[in-house]
């Protein structure tokens, strides 16, 4: 782990509300599902980040624009700096056979990263619009599967919708609260391993302030930093 | 270096600089050798473990943060055993923040800890989240005045009392005196926050703490109203976050800062407070 001030190489729009941002770091070893933290101007909390992709040195950040943090981020010019603190949490437990993933909208943002490391997957990714794909070129090879809620592209309806017919291996998922609900029940109710990667609000990033608690669905509480942010599903409640 | 030595309740401290409970955590020390500070203090610590308050328990403010935790802390066997090695191996000051939600679990505390090396006691009666032996238990002075003559008899090591600013410090600072060795300035102060589009609080336990630099005025006054009071020796916390922060609160009589959710917003601060002031004062 690390704390650095980075230099911002590239940040662009990329889809509706959705920005790239790359900076230079030297992060070491890092495992899809891990993320940063970046410390935005003006905002007295960090704010963290799935790490979208990482490659000779060079971190991609997808961000979706919903906050003062990430409308802080947006102003940020390349060759201006950032502190970053990272790499944090526990990735994606990754099996070496097929795997199934299911994003929902921003929360493909980890999955970028998992293609650097596993050929054999299924992608289902829903969005609500079709302005809302971004980067798609950059799964080539894997078997992909889009659903907007609008119709707008590839199939009507939403990335849960697939758990019908989905193959019984390990599943992947990263989304709004809701398709991790539902996937929670999925889970549960099939007894399924299915690793979601939560969201949560976050103090420190490192275990101190016990501020980015969920709940256990054994009792008492799980904490994002230290114990995620992937989880999984039968063991959780969002 | 000896400059800035501070001697306080019989203790040496290196430096004027200690990170507040809750703040800070082992892995800080991967960013920075936390041996350089003055000193730790602990994440509370109870007899039993505690959960900790619903989620969410934190949210960003104008100029500060709210939390909510509830006293979240593994209990004083597990403390003992496995995390207060870890932390003796960081720093030699280690203080340990304790609280109950009834007097004898202070006493069980202390006895707990009496024979470890740790360095002194912050007695936590000033936590706005927890309904029991919390904020509650400084407003109630009788009981407060009860538990501090226990603890001094039985403890082995300096009494901290960290107090609140809903507090009345005019009457609690006289009145804790002859039994405590000093006391620290300010715990977070209650407050709440409201999601307009739901209407409802931006917390899961509704009210909260409010930390970060819109508190420091307010923990100045506090520090400046007590000196008045004691001659024991006061740490200021509230707000600190950056050197000039540290000498105000030096100005109004405190003999330590502590720092607290500044180490949410830059984890180095710690760090560059102690070479700041080894710069500008040695």
């Amino acid at each position: 782990m690390q704390y650095v001030k980075v230099k911002v190489i590239k940040n662009s729009k990329v889809a509706a509300q959705i920005f790239e941002l790359q900076v230079e770091v030297e992060l070491g070893p890092v495992k899809p599902g891990q993320f940063v933290l970046l410390y935005p101007k003006g905002c007295f909390l960090p704010r963290p980040f799935s790490i979208g992709d990482y490659v000779d040195n060079v971190l991609t950040i997808f961000y979706k624009v919903v906050g003062k943090g990430t409308r802080e981020l947006t102003k940020l010019q390349p060759t201006t700096s950032i502190y970053l603190l990272g790499p944090l949490g526990n990735g994606f437990d990754i099996p070496t056979h097929h795997i199934n993933v299911i994003a929902g909208g921003i929360g493909i943002a980890p999955f970028f990263l998992l293609k650097r490391v596993a050929d054999d997957v299924t992608l289902v990714w829903g969005v609500k619009t079709k302005d809302e794909f971004f980067g798609l070129e950059r799964f080539k090879g894997w078997d992909i599967h889009l659903y907007t809620e609008d119709g707008s592209h590839g199939m009507q309806g939403i990335a849960t919708d697939c758990l019908n017919t989905i193959s019984k291996d390990t599943i992947l998922a990263c989304g709004p609260i809701g398709m991790l609900n539902q996937l929670i029940d999925f889970a549960i109710s099939n007894n399924r391993y299915v690793q979601v990667l939560v969201e949560q609000r976050m103090g420190c990033g490192i275990g101190a302030c016990r501020g980015c608690a969920i709940r256990r669905r054994a009792g008492g509480y799980f904490h994002l930093c230290e114990d995620g942010p992937v989880f999984d599903a039968r063991t959780i409640v969002l | 270096m000896k400059r800035l030595e501070v001697k306080a309740f019989g203790v040496t401290f290196r430096n004027p600089i200690l990170l507040a409970s809750g703040t800070w955590s082992p892995r800080l020390n991967e960013l920075y050798p936390l041996s350089m500070l003055g000193g730790l203090v602990t994440k509370t610590i109870t007899v039993e473990p505690c959960e900790g308050n619903p989620p969410p328990r934190i949210w960003e403010t104008e100029h500060g943060v709210l939390n909510s935790i509830g006293l979240e802390n593994p209990g004083i066997d597990r403390f003992i055993d496995e995390v207060l090695p870890e932390l003796e191996q960081l720093n030699p000051i280690i203080i340990v923040s304790i609280a109950g939600s009834k007097p004898e679990e202070f006493y069980t505390l202390v006895e707990r800890l009496n024979p470890t090396n740790v360095t002194a006691y912050e007695i936590n009666v000033s936590c706005p989240n927890v309904t029991r032996g919390g904020i509650e238990l400084g407003k109630d002075t009788a009981s407060l005045l009860d538990i501090a003559r226990n603890l001094r008899e039985l403890s082995h090591k300096p009494l901290i009392y960290k107090l609140s600013i809903v507090h009345d410090i005019d009457q609690i600072v006289p009145l804790l005196t002859p039994y405590a060795d000093g006391f620290t300035l300010i715990n977070s102060v209650p407050a709440m926050a409201i999601d307009l589009q739901t209407r409802r609080p931006q917390l899961g336990n509704v009210t909260g703490g409010l930390s970060g630099p819109s508190i420091k005025p307010i923990a100045l006054y506090a520090v400046h109203k007590a000196k008045k009071l004691t001659h024991l020796p006061i740490i200021g916390c509230g707000g600190v976050s950056k050197l000039e922060d540290v000498l105000e609160f030096i100005t109004v009589g405190a003999s330590l800062v502590q720092v607290g959710s500044a180490n949410f917003n830059h984890p180095l601060i710690g760090k560059e407070l102690v070479e700041g002031l080894m710069e500008n004062l040695i």
